[in-house]
């Protein structure tokens, strides 16, 4: 994977992201670039944004979650 | 050679506070691939990913729909595969693997499960040091 990529995954591990939670997030170039509950929809706002550079998708969820 | 993921520190409910082996992966299915976020899951028999995760890589799910049966319960699911793309720049490796897709409204993390993935790897959960570890065999 490419130091984008890599970068994108740096900042999902430091980023606060407690105000998306329930939600998918796009995240590239050090920032949150679309959000919302539709993972498509969210990727497509993320590949007009982000045009050829890279984007990571992830879900964040709710404080209340726990995974078993 | 290994491959090494920091664990995410993620807020729980009452102001706790939990890590998760949240890795980078990229899921593709033919022509079409997305960078995710997916959560390693050495509890699941299978990996699994949401309705919509599975309609936006264009997944097959002609299949029939059956059960999956978790810890809250049984939830819809039909079985299907896809392609999982792990590493860094030094170390990538590609797999096909199982699928269960969950057919309700839930979303979630994509899961990777055993089949298909713990098989491929020797998998170091080490939470003193807030990592994931990944040998290939």
């Amino acid at each position: 994977m490419t130091s984008t990529a890599k970068s994108n995954h740096e900042f999902f591990l430091k980023a606060d992201l407690g105000q998306y939670t329930g939600e998918w997030v796009a995240i590239c170039a050090n920032r949150v670039v679309a959000h919302g509950n539709d993972v498509k929809q969210v990727a497509e706002e993320a590949q007009r944004l982000c045009g050829s550079r890279k984007f990571l998708l992830a879900h964040i969820p709710s404080n209340e979650t726990m995974i078993f | 050679m290994t491959l090494s993921f920091k664990y995410r520190d993620v807020p729980r409910a009452n102001e706790t506070r939990a890590i998760s082996p949240s890795i980078p992966i990229i899921l593709s299915n033919g022509g079409t691939r997305f960078e995710l976020i997916a959560l390693v899951d050495s509890g699941a028999d299978v990996s699994a990913i949401p309705r919509r995760t599975a309609e936006l890589l264009g997944l097959n799910l002609a299949g029939e729909l059956e059960k999956a049966f978790g810890i809250g319960g049984s939830v819809p699911a039909i079985q299907s595969s896809m392609t999982v793309e792990i590493g860094k720049p030094h170390e990538r490796y590609v797999l096909r693997v199982p699928v269960k897709v969950v057919m309700n409204d839930q979303d979630f993390s994509p899961l990777l499960g055993r089949a298909g993935f713990f098989d491929e790897f020797i998998i170091t959960f080490d939470s003193r040091q807030k990592k994931v570890v990944l040998k290939r065999r």
